[in-house]
């Protein structure tokens, strides 16, 4: 089955396609995540970057930390992508820019142990207290 | 997802850097830092408060929500760990 969604910012002077099904959907508490965004915790689809073309404009980016781009338009403000430099091959884009979300299904929390106090998900999801793969981001435990 | 805290404006200033103001509707301000993109506050024409995003806090712990607005436009999927009052719109407050 042909594999197509579209999103975009705000204002719509940026906008995407994703071609390939998404790899991973998870949640992310951490402090540059909730700063970058403005909200509460962060929703991400993960896909391959193969999978992905913008179709409208060029968003802006910013150098979050040594290890990541976050993209966002630079007329409205919306984020739109997280860049990964480590693992280039594989973007994210937030839930919230998604055209439809609703096929969205959601698999992890990370960084819980920055969790604003009072906000929180109802689910049964895998929760770490910071990564994941904890080994794999040894040298980075704050996030990106 | 947002979690607004609003404040009067009188009580709100910016202390650094030149935030941009997108106009999502005619009257309304969405200020957004121009460099990283982060989304800071909200502010419209005739309503005397400033939305702060609350996640751009420093200390964010300090201001819990106390209703859900917008809930008609919800993700379905989206089930947030609270009993807060939820509004299928916005009712308008004093």
């Amino acid at each position: 089955m042909t594999f197509r969604q579209a999103g975009g910012c705000l204002c719509g002077a940026v906008r995407y396609e994703i071609t390939e099904q998404p790899t991973h959907n998870g949640y992310c508490h951490c402090r540059l995540c909730r700063r970058a965004t403005g909200a509460p915790v962060f929703a991400g689809v993960s896909f391959r970057r193969s999978g992905f073309r913008l179709t409208r404009g060029e968003p802006k980016r910013y150098r979050s930390s040594e290890r990541a781009f976050r993209h966002f338009c630079g007329d409205c403000g919306s984020p739109l992508f997280f860049e990964p430099l480590d693992a280039p091959e594989f973007w994210e884009v937030l839930v919230g820019s998604l055209d439809d979300a609703s096929w969205v299904e959601m698999k992890t929390h990370i960084f819980t142990a920055s969790r604003i106090p009072w906000f929180d998900v109802r689910d049964d999801l895998p929760r770490s207290l910071g990564w994941r793969d904890p080994e794999r981001h040894k040298d980075k435990p704050q996030g990106y | 997802m947002v979690t607004w805290a609003a404040f009067p404006r009188a009580d709100f200033r910016f202390t650094a850097g030149a935030p941009a103001a997108f106009a999502s509707s005619p009257g309304v301000r969405r200020w957004f830092c121009p460099r990283c993109g982060a989304q800071l506050a909200f502010d419209q024409d005739g309503d005397p408060s400033m939305d702060v995003s609350a996640a751009t806090l420093d200390d964010a712990a300090s201001v819990a929500p106390d209703r859900h607005i917008w809930t008609s436009s919800a993700l379905p999927w989206l089930r947030l760990d609270d009993h807060l009052p939820r509004e299928p719109k916005e009712t308008p407050r004093p």
